[in-house]
């Protein structure tokens, strides 16, 4: 174990002593969380997702064309909750969906819904709550785009029937003259012309607009009443986190993902020195040796994730556990240690492991949904997904950051760090045995 | 003390190697000479471990294979390649080394200490290894090699790219080393200092021992006669000889020579004898 010590504590003396290595590993994942948090609460957020369920509240003929017509495209993936249990529940069962990142986003049908597809101009614009993963914005407004075309789909049926079109019109100037409040008239004046002449339709709806939501979690995002739907969208968990809760994460990854690639180089550069060469001489085992690179590996990314975190707080994030997030992050450096003994046996020299080892970290960090939305990719790529750690990294820390994930929760994630790290340690020292046989 | 029995390693269709049989004995210097490529490095490597044999058989002190961690640890490395770590200090290079050989911190920094002492680096003790020359480095490479107080050094170049002055320092603390009980294996291609402190040498070429034997034996047996140098105003004369003090005499009486000058055979002369071509070819 003295030995093991000393190599793990030599490797950190010379991090500390290598200024390039050092600012990479410890400044630039701060900087770029700094600086992603900083873009994300200058300009908020709104987001959606591929992965939905949705809840149907309103239970009408409407309702179940909309949810059916959302199941048979092509860009989604339903899943449908029953209301038996309460509304609340059923609300409730499909958040917690989101929350676990089964589900991108949940999609509730509130009561009401099918009254509004049938009648467009009486009863206002169809609304639907949707209850979004901050973490996927990218994916959030390509949901939007997609419920707006369904709820366009179905307006245009409605619209195609000239006797209903006409029966609405009628009913819809019925409702107008009936109105008492004369500022409500005037304002609706333009849709009593609309309803006479529907050549001017068009011009008259335009003026309607809307009010927005004064409060900043609930916005109306598009116009009201004649538009064919309004989104009411929400962040889930929203009270914990804030745009650096979600950024810190990913910071504290690029932050073991450094530490990692500098550990594999170092390997490296003691072959190529020679010293790798002296301890093996010295009677130790080649498991013994790459423990304690391992353990130095471990020790830097560690350190990383504890200034990151430290960090983090002073910018309001809260983790939701405490011994979760000490979980998430030793799961986190196994998994990372097991890339760095891959990355440290795949090239012979500085250059091309450090080629190797940034292209394989893109590669993990892109098919990990770390660069762009998993859900924009085919199918076999986000299978591929599986096998990155920084996915998985992501999602332990993001469910003990505001998550709230459970101990049970955590095990996948958690699970699936650890077993990357062990599979990749063993491969890497098998393979080191293998070509330091064969030199 | 190191016993290497018909060894042989091939890599691919390259024999670097080939059934070497090598008994060194304890206390000697013993030299491996010959140029690169000769399989020298092969040798040391195989003779520590860091290569398996693809036959044959290695023994370290009685102990066993090289394989052995217990008999690794009575031979002590110092490679050709300035294997130290440039960002640590000379003590903290040798404090860790000390450590992998399950050495306490505290006497760690006492063997540092003395080695530094040893080696003349007492005084650069704090600083590190990159601002050192290059033959303060290759005399920290040696201290490094003997941090476990091993009973056998395997040196593989030690005085390769170092000035007159650090060799002289070199070769004298190799010297001592061997006075003090030591067994010194050492690599390399320049004969003169080979024969200045080896007691044994072997000289191998393509992977075989062509020679072996204490270097007085070696130019006896294969560095051919003395050669008797005589200048005149005609131009220089040549004479090999096995008694130069008749042939000198007999020049001086001749008259017919102005200046002379005894060539004594050396290793290079060996090596020229038994393979038929400069060491350096």
């Amino acid at each position: 174990m003295r030995a093991v010590l000393a190599i793990a504590w030599k490797d950190v003396r010379l991090l500390r002593r290598d200024n390039a290595s050092a600012f990479f590993t410890f400044f630039f994942p701060m900087v770029y969380a700094l600086l992603f948090g900083t873009v994300m609460n200058s300009f908020g957020s709104g987001m959606g997702a591929m992965d939905i369920v949705v809840v149907d509240l309103d239970n009408t003929e409407g309702s179940a064309a909309f949810t059916e017509a959302l199941a048979n495209s092509n860009e989604l993936d339903v899943l449908t909750l029953d209301a038996d249990s309460g509304e609340e529940d059923a609300r409730a069962d499909a958040r917690d969906l989101v929350r676990r990142r089964k589900r991108v986003a949940s999609v509730v049908i509130p009561a009401g819904f099918g009254e509004r597809v049938a009648r467009p101009f009486v009863s206002g614009p169809m609304e639907l709550e949707i209850a979004l993963d901050p973490s996927r914005q990218a994916e959030g407004a390509m949901l939007q785009g997609l419920l707006m075309r369904r709820a366009f789909e179905q307006f245009q049926g409605v619209m195609r029937d000239s006797e209903t079109l006409s029966a609405m019109a009628q009913e819809g100037l019925d409702s107008i003259r009936k109105e008492t409040d004369e500022e409500k008239r005037r304002r609706l004046a333009p849709l009593e012309a609309f309803l006479g002449s529907l050549d001017t339709l068009i011009t008259a709806m335009q003026e309607m607009r809307a009010e927005q939501s004064d409060d900043p979690r609930v916005r109306i995002t598009s116009g009201e009443w004649m538009e064919p739907v309004k989104f009411t969208t929400t962040e889930i968990t929203a009270e914990k986190a804030n745009a650096y809760a979600i950024t810190f994460p990913q910071g504290i990854v690029w932050g073991a993902m450094s530490a990692s690639l500098a550990m594999a180089l170092s390997l490296v550069v003691e072959r190529r020195t020679g010293t790798l060469l002296r301890m093996q001489v010295a009677p130790l085992s080649r498991s013994t040796l790459l423990m304690g690179k391992a353990l130095a590996s471990g020790i830097i990314s560690l350190l990383v994730l504890v200034v990151l975190i430290a960090m983090a707080t002073l910018f309001g994030v809260r983790p939701s556990s405490a011994p979760l997030l000490i979980l998430a992050c030793g799961c986190t450096v196994v998994g990372f240690v097991g890339v760095m003994m891959l990355l440290s046996v795949c090239g012979k020299t500085e250059a091309a492991v450090n080629g190797i080892g940034w292209s394989t970290m893109l590669m993990l960090a892109m098919v990990g949904g770390a660069m762009m939305p998993r859900a924009f990719m085919p199918g076999w790529l986000q299978s591929l997904g599986m096998i990155s750690p920084i996915g998985w990294s992501i999602t332990a820390l993001e469910g003990a950051l505001w998550r709230d994930y459970s101990l049970a929760e955590m095990i996948g994630p958690c699970g699936a760090l650890v077993a990357i790290g062990v599979v990749g340690f063993v491969v890497g020292v098998r393979v080191f045995d293998w070509s330091a046989a064969r030199e | 003390m190191i016993a290497l029995t018909e060894v042989t390693k091939r890599f691919g269709a390259v024999t670097a190697v080939e059934a070497l049989t090598l008994k060194i004995k304890r206390g000697e210097i013993f030299g491996l000479l010959g140029p690169n490529g000769a399989g020298k490095s092969t040798t040391i490597a195989m003779a520590v471990g860091l290569l398996k044999p693809d036959s044959g058989r290695v023994d370290l002190a009685g102990k066993g294979p090289p394989t052995d961690p217990e008999a690794r640890r009575c031979v002590g490395l110092a490679p050709q390649a300035l294997a130290l770590y440039d960002e640590l200090t000379a003590t903290e290079n040798l404090g860790l080394l000390a450590s992998l050989y399950g050495m306490s911190r505290a006497e760690a920094v006492r063997r540092a200490s003395e080695l530094l002492n040893l080696v003349g680096l007492s005084e650069r003790a704090s600083a590190r290894a990159k601002t050192y020359s290059g033959g303060m480095k290759r005399r920290l490479n040696l201290a490094a090699a003997m941090v476990h107080d091993p009973d056998v050094l395997l040196l593989d170049e030690p005085t390769a790219g170092v000035d007159p002055q650090s060799r002289h320092s070199i070769l004298e603390l190799i010297r001592g080393l061997r006075d003090r009980g030591k067994t010194v294996v050492y690599t390399t291609h320049y004969m003169e200092e080979a024969q200045r402190v080896c007691d044994r040498v072997a000289i191998m070429d393509h992977g075989r021992v062509l020679a072996l034997g204490t270097v007085d034996a070696l130019l006896r047996e294969h560095g051919g006669k003395m050669t008797v140098h005589a200048t005149n105003g005609a131009g220089e004369r040549r004479v090999e000889t096995d008694d130069p003090i008749a042939e000198i005499r007999s020049l001086l009486e001749s008259g017919g020579a102005t200046e002379l000058r005894v060539e004594r055979p050396n290793l290079e002369s060996v090596f020229l004898g038994l393979t038929g071509r400069r060491l350096r070819d």
